[in-house]
Protein backbone atom coordinates (compact mmCIF):
# COMPACT_ATOMS: atom_id res chain seq x y z
CA UNK A 1 0.00 0.00 0.00
CA UNK A 2 1.59 3.23 -0.92
CA UNK A 3 1.89 6.02 1.55
CA UNK A 4 -0.62 8.07 0.19
CA UNK A 5 -3.38 5.23 0.10
CA UNK A 6 -2.41 4.80 4.33
CA UNK A 7 -2.69 8.32 4.74
CA UNK A 8 -5.92 8.42 3.02
CA UNK A 9 -7.55 5.89 5.16
CA UNK A 10 -6.64 7.13 8.56
CA UNK A 11 -8.15 10.57 7.48
CA UNK A 12 -11.46 11.25 9.51
CA UNK A 13 -13.80 11.42 5.72
CA UNK A 14 -12.34 7.70 5.21
CA UNK A 15 -13.70 6.71 8.51
CA UNK A 16 -17.39 8.74 7.70
CA UNK A 17 -17.36 6.62 4.77
CA UNK A 18 -17.43 3.31 6.46
CA UNK A 19 -20.26 3.86 8.76
CA UNK A 20 -23.52 2.15 7.72
CA UNK A 21 -24.91 4.76 5.37
CA UNK A 22 -22.63 7.15 4.08
CA UNK A 23 -21.71 5.24 0.92
CA UNK A 24 -25.17 4.84 -0.35
CA UNK A 25 -25.85 8.49 0.71
CA UNK A 26 -22.49 9.89 -1.40
CA UNK A 27 -23.70 7.34 -4.69
CA UNK A 28 -27.14 9.03 -4.71
CA UNK A 29 -25.89 12.28 -4.19
CA UNK A 30 -23.10 11.57 -6.63
CA UNK A 31 -26.33 10.21 -8.89
CA UNK A 32 -28.15 13.47 -8.41
CA UNK A 33 -25.23 15.66 -9.84
CA UNK A 34 -24.82 13.22 -12.92
CA UNK A 35 -28.69 14.03 -13.24
CA UNK A 36 -28.08 18.26 -12.94
CA UNK A 37 -24.58 17.89 -14.90
CA UNK A 38 -26.25 15.89 -18.06
CA UNK A 39 -29.70 17.24 -17.49
CA UNK A 40 -28.37 21.16 -18.14
CA UNK A 41 -24.85 20.91 -20.07
CA UNK A 42 -26.20 17.64 -21.96
CA UNK A 43 -29.29 19.94 -22.89
CA UNK A 44 -27.13 22.75 -23.96
CA UNK A 45 -25.13 20.66 -26.04
CA UNK A 46 -27.87 18.79 -28.41
CA UNK A 47 -28.91 23.04 -28.62
CA UNK A 48 -25.67 23.65 -29.89
CA UNK A 49 -26.08 20.63 -32.05
CA UNK A 50 -29.04 21.85 -33.59
CA UNK A 51 -31.67 19.96 -31.88
CA UNK A 52 -34.86 21.94 -30.64
CA UNK A 53 -33.75 25.53 -32.28
CA UNK A 54 -36.51 27.25 -31.16
CA UNK A 55 -35.09 27.83 -27.59
CA UNK A 56 -32.66 30.39 -27.94
CA UNK A 57 -29.18 29.52 -26.68
CA UNK A 58 -29.14 32.29 -24.43
CA UNK A 59 -32.09 30.98 -22.27
CA UNK A 60 -30.60 27.21 -21.89
CA UNK A 61 -27.43 28.59 -20.96
CA UNK A 62 -29.24 30.60 -17.39
CA UNK A 63 -29.76 26.73 -16.46
CA UNK A 64 -25.42 25.70 -16.54
CA UNK A 65 -25.27 27.22 -13.21
CA UNK A 66 -27.24 24.78 -12.31
CA UNK A 67 -24.86 21.60 -14.18
CA UNK A 68 -21.99 23.57 -12.15
CA UNK A 69 -23.72 22.75 -8.79
CA UNK A 70 -24.11 19.18 -10.09
CA UNK A 71 -20.27 19.32 -11.17
CA UNK A 72 -19.26 20.16 -7.63
CA UNK A 73 -21.56 17.39 -5.84
CA UNK A 74 -19.81 14.93 -8.08
CA UNK A 75 -16.32 16.15 -7.25
CA UNK A 76 -17.35 16.08 -3.25
CA UNK A 77 -18.56 12.86 -3.24
CA UNK A 78 -16.26 11.38 -5.85
CA UNK A 79 -13.30 12.69 -3.72
CA UNK A 80 -15.48 10.56 -0.54
CA UNK A 81 -15.07 7.58 -2.57
CA UNK A 82 -11.32 7.43 -3.62
CA UNK A 83 -10.58 8.87 0.35
CA UNK A 84 -12.51 5.86 1.60
CA UNK A 85 -10.75 2.81 -0.67
CA UNK A 86 -8.26 4.48 -2.60
CA UNK A 87 -7.14 1.36 -3.95
CA UNK A 88 -10.33 0.45 -5.95
CA UNK A 89 -9.48 3.47 -7.86
CA UNK A 90 -6.32 4.42 -8.07
CA UNK A 91 -5.46 0.99 -9.88
CA UNK A 92 -8.61 0.66 -11.87
CA UNK A 93 -8.36 1.04 -15.73
CA UNK A 94 -11.58 2.71 -15.51
CA UNK A 95 -10.96 5.31 -13.25
CA UNK A 96 -7.88 6.24 -14.92
CA UNK A 97 -9.97 6.47 -18.67
CA UNK A 98 -13.06 8.32 -16.57
CA UNK A 99 -9.92 10.78 -15.25
CA UNK A 100 -9.17 11.32 -19.02
CA UNK A 101 -12.49 11.69 -20.38
CA UNK A 102 -12.88 14.54 -17.19
CA UNK A 103 -9.75 16.10 -18.50
CA UNK A 104 -10.96 16.54 -21.77
CA UNK A 105 -14.09 17.42 -20.88
CA UNK A 106 -12.68 20.31 -19.02
CA UNK A 107 -10.33 21.48 -21.64
CA UNK A 108 -13.49 21.65 -23.86
CA UNK A 109 -15.46 23.66 -21.50
CA UNK A 110 -12.41 25.80 -21.29
CA UNK A 111 -12.00 26.06 -25.01
CA UNK A 112 -16.11 26.81 -25.44
CA UNK A 113 -15.97 29.99 -23.05
CA UNK A 114 -12.54 31.64 -24.37
CA UNK A 115 -13.14 30.98 -28.63
CA UNK A 116 -17.22 30.35 -29.04
CA UNK A 117 -19.43 32.13 -26.20
CA UNK A 118 -19.51 35.04 -27.30
CA UNK A 119 -20.33 34.56 -30.83
CA UNK A 120 -23.28 31.33 -29.45
CA UNK A 121 -24.47 34.02 -26.59
CA UNK A 122 -26.19 36.54 -29.24
CA UNK A 123 -27.83 33.01 -31.30
CA UNK A 124 -31.81 33.43 -31.60
CA UNK A 125 -34.41 31.54 -31.90
CA UNK A 126 -33.90 29.30 -34.46
CA UNK A 127 -30.51 30.18 -35.50
CA UNK A 128 -27.50 27.57 -35.56
CA UNK A 129 -24.51 27.97 -33.58
CA UNK A 130 -21.06 28.48 -35.54
CA UNK A 131 -19.69 25.08 -36.40
CA UNK A 132 -16.71 25.38 -34.10
CA UNK A 133 -19.54 25.44 -31.25
CA UNK A 134 -21.56 22.63 -32.81
CA UNK A 135 -18.18 20.76 -33.04
CA UNK A 136 -17.61 21.17 -29.12
CA UNK A 137 -21.09 20.73 -28.52
CA UNK A 138 -20.53 17.22 -29.57
CA UNK A 139 -17.80 16.38 -28.49
CA UNK A 140 -19.01 17.90 -24.64
CA UNK A 141 -21.46 15.47 -24.94
CA UNK A 142 -18.83 12.81 -26.16
CA UNK A 143 -16.69 13.01 -22.97
CA UNK A 144 -19.65 13.37 -20.33
CA UNK A 145 -20.88 9.92 -22.16
CA UNK A 146 -17.22 8.61 -21.59
CA UNK A 147 -17.14 10.01 -17.83
CA UNK A 148 -20.43 8.32 -17.06
CA UNK A 149 -19.47 4.76 -19.20
CA UNK A 150 -16.70 4.78 -17.36
CA UNK A 151 -17.96 5.34 -14.06
CA UNK A 152 -19.97 2.41 -14.40
CA UNK A 153 -17.47 0.15 -15.35
CA UNK A 154 -15.60 0.96 -12.54
CA UNK A 155 -16.87 -2.01 -10.67
CA UNK A 156 -16.10 -4.35 -13.13
CA UNK A 157 -12.58 -3.93 -12.66
CA UNK A 158 -12.06 -3.52 -8.37
CA UNK A 159 -9.16 -5.27 -6.93
CA UNK A 160 -7.64 -7.90 -7.44
CA UNK A 161 -7.32 -6.26 -10.80
CA UNK A 162 -4.55 -4.15 -10.72
CA UNK A 163 -3.26 -1.21 -14.06
CA UNK A 164 -1.00 0.58 -12.74
CA UNK A 165 1.29 2.07 -15.65
CA UNK A 166 3.30 4.43 -13.55
CA UNK A 167 4.40 1.44 -10.67
CA UNK B 1 -49.56 20.05 -17.21
CA UNK B 2 -50.49 20.01 -20.82
CA UNK B 3 -53.84 21.90 -20.38
CA UNK B 4 -51.97 23.92 -18.25
CA UNK B 5 -48.61 24.72 -19.38
CA UNK B 6 -48.30 23.47 -22.62
CA UNK B 7 -51.37 24.13 -24.81
CA UNK B 8 -51.15 27.73 -23.18
CA UNK B 9 -49.98 30.34 -25.30
CA UNK B 10 -49.91 33.01 -23.05
CA UNK B 11 -47.37 30.71 -20.68
CA UNK B 12 -44.61 32.78 -21.42
CA UNK B 13 -45.91 35.99 -21.13
CA UNK B 14 -48.01 35.34 -17.97
CA UNK B 15 -44.99 33.61 -16.11
CA UNK B 16 -45.57 30.13 -14.62
CA UNK B 17 -48.59 29.44 -13.06
CA UNK B 18 -48.68 27.92 -9.45
CA UNK B 19 -50.40 24.78 -10.34
CA UNK B 20 -47.61 24.07 -13.12
CA UNK B 21 -45.11 24.95 -10.45
CA UNK B 22 -46.63 22.75 -7.86
CA UNK B 23 -46.65 19.91 -10.36
CA UNK B 24 -43.24 20.59 -11.72
CA UNK B 25 -42.26 20.22 -8.45
CA UNK B 26 -43.51 17.24 -7.48
CA UNK B 27 -41.47 15.61 -10.84
CA UNK B 28 -38.44 16.64 -9.49
CA UNK B 29 -38.89 14.91 -5.99
CA UNK B 30 -40.68 11.69 -7.44
CA UNK B 31 -37.71 11.33 -9.60
CA UNK B 32 -35.66 12.68 -7.04
CA UNK B 33 -37.22 9.97 -5.03
CA UNK B 34 -36.47 7.00 -7.74
CA UNK B 35 -33.11 8.03 -8.29
CA UNK B 36 -31.91 7.38 -4.32
CA UNK B 37 -34.17 4.33 -4.31
CA UNK B 38 -32.07 2.87 -7.33
CA UNK B 39 -28.81 3.65 -5.60
CA UNK B 40 -30.18 2.15 -2.54
CA UNK B 41 -31.28 -1.42 -4.12
CA UNK B 42 -27.38 -2.82 -3.43
CA UNK B 43 -27.55 -2.00 0.15
CA UNK B 44 -31.45 -2.82 1.60
CA UNK B 45 -32.38 -5.57 -0.88
CA UNK B 46 -31.57 -8.34 2.53
CA UNK B 47 -33.70 -6.79 4.27
CA UNK B 48 -36.17 -8.02 2.00
CA UNK B 49 -35.01 -11.71 1.36
CA UNK B 50 -36.98 -13.85 4.33
CA UNK B 51 -33.96 -14.94 6.73
CA UNK B 52 -31.66 -11.80 4.83
CA UNK B 53 -29.79 -10.19 7.71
Amino acid sequence: MSPLEIWLRGTSLAALMHTRWAWPIAESFHFFGLSLLIGTVGLFDLRLLGFAKQIPLAALHRLIPWGIMGYLINVLSGISFFTAEPDQYLYNPSFQVKMIFMSLAGINVVLFYVTMFRKVRICGSGENAPLPARIMGGASLAFWIGVMSCGRLLTFFRPPFHWCPWC
Amino acid sequence: MRSHVLRNPETDAEGRSTKGKVMAGASLATWTAAVAAGRFLAYTYSHLLAGGS
